[in-house]
């Protein structure tokens, strides 16, 4: 799995906005429940102070704490209150505990200043201030709501409820856990419709993607690519690439009819020679057979030396004949030993220079699964190549020999070099470096060895120019194999 | 209006619900008044644990039953509101404190007095908080929070008080700080919570307490134990005409011979009722000559 796949990317990046908003809702979600519910606790407070008031003014002004605490007391009926709880505490009018919920922290009479926390201020702000509204005080741990006690316009008490802070923190945390359940129910299938989504759109150029990878290495003609049609930017860059295919395969076709057009050309070059190769046995027979009539009119039977010698000038043809034959055919079939000694042979029809040598090693003792035609193209187009730029006294040398996994051909010879400035543009169309060549020949080369899979390099000095080709032999199939088998049988 | 406290619920809307629904229910007793003129009105004080609504229905229930008519019970928050009803006339008969019936006894007369644990008695129990540190009497609580249930209580309130009053002193200067609770209950509630440091209350409200809540209970501690007085006594006004008055003193006191009375009996915690023995309440008649003559009572506003 590649992340930097857009298969990938996109539904990823989709959840990822899922997510992200999710949690920035969430979060402001939750700050203002945070703040509500302190707003909500405020407001509580401030009515239960209201409701309170009334009850702790009677208790306050007949002295009875009894009524007081069961004003203020937590609820004992059923389960206990949730710890912490709120605090509520009453003072009298000299500011001292007249009743409280937690009579054991606050006992009765103790005075307001002797009491941890704010309550002496509270008590003599609250004391002087006549203040309708409670007044709210954040103190340590706890959220105070006081409001004095009037009776009859005299003040004649205090009353404080603390909401301990932790509590806020508690219920917030609850709706947290609650909140962020139903989001992440909520999130799921979104998620899910994200991740499906975001894979439904990066699909149609994860499809084009793999097309294009397609094209390079497969063959062209019987590449089939379902790609997308749409109106967006993938459909229009699809159309885009069956237009490029198109133009390929057009390119590749107008290729192959130059590789055949070359080939042909190639043995027209040669039909001279091949022309001469012929024309020398037949007059040198033509000859012996005149020359044999001339003095023998009575004899029935021809001599052993003429007729060996017919003999071998016949031979010399037919081999000439079935090499260039072989060449002119083109037929898909796997590289012999012999294509090698027939690209010698066609090359022997050629006039050397005086003094001139080809000198031919093949290294192939069996068949090798790769295509004849191409590799005696090469073969012959480099060795032309090289007979032609050796003057007398010259050597051309070619060297054909399996590799390891690959087929190795070496074509040197120490002719005139190939100046430097020419090796750059030497296997570009229409680069000839000689007098009546289509500056093809090597363009054609190499797109045969790119075709194979293989290499050729070159290198050139005052000593020697080499052309030197690898071509990976394919693992034989299992079909390759039989069809050599029934070959030979 | 008197709310029970174990279901006196914190919030105010919780608080208003239930006081319309007893509010209710009050106005059904109230209704049988006027249609049923012969309906014998019975006021009951905190000398038991008034609270439990299902038992008092039951108990009325089985009285109008073995009366042959029908019963109303008047509940009130201070025991003077009843003695006052009493005397106004607008209740017949009512289970009261010892001290109330000595102070009235004039326009009262004993009708039949309960039997605890095998006698028509009881104690004044002087409790403290658990956490406090042990002590073996009331006069060690000095300066301490002091509650008191009802002034008209002897064992919860007569009784310490003459306690202090024989060691010279007051609650006011001996105590920190004295209140009433209302009701013994009240009081070993406002003790177990810490609301009051220590408090007198009726032995037998205490051991019933112990029964139902066992868990406040635990909260407290005896340190001080009354000599025995005379259990709280049912009285009925002394011109109710006998025959209201000894229907009603029979099935008292038969109460523990049939097998329905057993059973509200066991429900009250209590043997029976025995027939009335004045002077079972000497002793308090003693005590509140004793301290009428001094300044030493807080009269309850």
């Amino acid at each position: 799995m590649r992340l930097s796949s857009y298969r990938y990317r996109i539904p990823l990046s989709l959840v990822g906005c899922v997510l992200l908003t999710a949690a920035v809702l969430g979060g402001a979600l939750a700050w203002e429940t945070y703040r509500n519910l302190i707003a909500d606790r405020i407001a509580e407070g401030e009515r239960m102070l209201q409701s309170m008031a009334p009850v702790l003014i009677q208790a306050l002004k007949h002295d009875d704490v009894w009524l007081a605490w069961t004003a203020l007391r937590e609820p004992v009926n059923g389960h206990p209150p949730p710890r912490p709880y709120r605090l509520a505490v009453a003072l009298d009018r000299f500011g001292h505990v007249f009743a409280s919920s937690r009579p054991r922290d606050f006992r009765v009479g103790t005075a307001a200043a002797d009491l941890p926390g704010p309550w002496g201020r509270l008590f003599t702000q609250l004391r002087e201030d006549h203040l309708a509204r409670p007044v709210r005080l954040r103190d340590g741990a706890y959220l105070y709501l006081a409001s004095a006690l009037h009776s009859e316009g005299d003040f004649s008490g205090l009353l404080v409820i603390g909401y301990p802070v932790a509590g806020f923190w508690a219920r917030f945390r609850e709706i947290l856990w609650q909140g962020g359940g139903v989001l992440l129910a909520l999130l799921a299938p979104i998620t899910l419709v994200g991740w499906y989504w975001g894979r439904r759109m990066a699909s149609p150029l994860v499809h084009l993607s793999h097309c294009m990878v397609k094209a390079r290495t497969e063959n062209l003609e019987s590449l089939h690519c379902q790609l997308p049609a749409g109106r967006d930017e993938i459909g229009e860059l699809a159309r885009r690439f069956q237009q490029l295919l198109a133009g390929l395969r057009e390119k590749q076709l107008l290729e192959q009819k130059m590789f055949a057009q070359e080939r042909m050309a190639a043995i027209g070059r040669l039909a001279a020679s091949v022309a001469h190769e012929i024309n020398n046995p037949v007059g040198g027979m033509l000859v012996a057979l005149d020359t044999w009539r001339h003095h023998n009119r009575e004899r029935q039977d021809p001599p052993e030396r003429l007729l060996s010698l017919l003999e071998r000038g016949l031979h010399q043809i037919a081999d000439t004949v079935s090499a260039l034959l072989v060449e002119s055919r083109g037929a898909q079939r796997d590289l012999t030993p012999q294509d090698i000694d027939d690209v010698a042979t066609l090359l022997k029809a050629q006039r050397l220079p005086a003094g001139a040598h080809l000198h031919w090693h093949n290294g192939l003792h069996r068949p090798l699964p790769l295509p004849a035609t191409p590799v005696r193209q090469i073969l012959l187009n480099l060795a032309s190549n090289a007979l032609q730029a050796i003057g007398p006294g010259q050597n051309v040398t070619v060297r054909v020999r399996p590799e390891g996994g690959r087929l190795r051909l070496q074509v040197a010879d120490d002719g005139e070099p190939i100046p430097a400035a020419a090796l750059d543009t030497l296997f570009e169309p229409f680069q000839s470096h000689r007098p009546g060549g289509t500056g093809l020949g090597l363009w054609i080369t190499y797109q045969l060895v790119q075709q194979l899979g293989g290499q050729i390099e070159v290198r050139s000095d005052a000593e020697r120019t080499v052309f030197d080709i690898t071509l990976p032999i394919p693992a034989p199939t299992a079909r390759d194999t039989e069809e050599r088998h029934a070959d030979t049988a | 209006m008197r709310l029970p406290t174990r279901h006196r619920p914190a919030s105010p809307a919780r608080r208003r619900l239930l006081r319309a629904g007893l509010a209710l229910l009050a106005g059904g007793m109230a209704k049988g008044l006027p249609a049923a003129p012969e309906a014998l009105r019975f006021g009951l004080t905190p000398v038991i644990l008034d609270d439990q609504i299902g038992f008092l229905n039951d108990w009325r229930d089985w009285l109008a039953s073995q009366l042959g008519r029908p019963v109303t019970f008047v509940q009130r928050l201070k025991y003077r509101d009843i003695t006052e009803a009493m005397l106004r006339e607008e209740l017949d008969m009512a289970w009261v404190c010892g001290l109330p019936y000595v102070q009235t006894r004039p326009f009262m007369s004993l009708v039949a007095i309960p039997c605890y644990r095998g006698t028509p008695t009881y104690h004044s129990l002087i409790i403290t908080r658990r956490d406090l540190p042990p002590v073996d009497s009331l006069l060690a609580l000095r300066g301490r929070i002091f509650a008191f249930s009802d002034p008209d209580s002897n064992s919860g309130y007569l009784y310490p008080t003459w306690r202090l009053h024989r060691a010279h002193t007051t609650p006011q200067a001996f105590f920190g700080k004295v209140f009433f609770t209302w009701a013994h209950r009240n009081t070993i509630d406002a003790v177990a919570a810490g609301l009051a440091d220590a408090g007198a209350v009726d032995s037998y409200i205490y051991e019933e307490y112990r029964r139902h809540h066992p868990d406040v209970v635990a909260g407290t501690r005896v340190v001080e134990r009354s000599p025995a007085f005379g259990f709280p006594p049912v009285v009925a006004r002394d011109d109710l005409p006998a025959e209201d008055r000894a229907p009603f003193q029979q099935a008292l006191l038969n109460m523990e011979h049939t097998p329905a009375g057993k059973a509200l009996l066991s429900r009250l915690g209590l043997d029976g009722f025995v027939p009335p023995r004045r002077e079972l309440f000497a002793d308090i008649a003693a005590m509140w000559t004793e301290m009428s003559g001094s300044d030493g009572l807080q009269r309850a506003t």
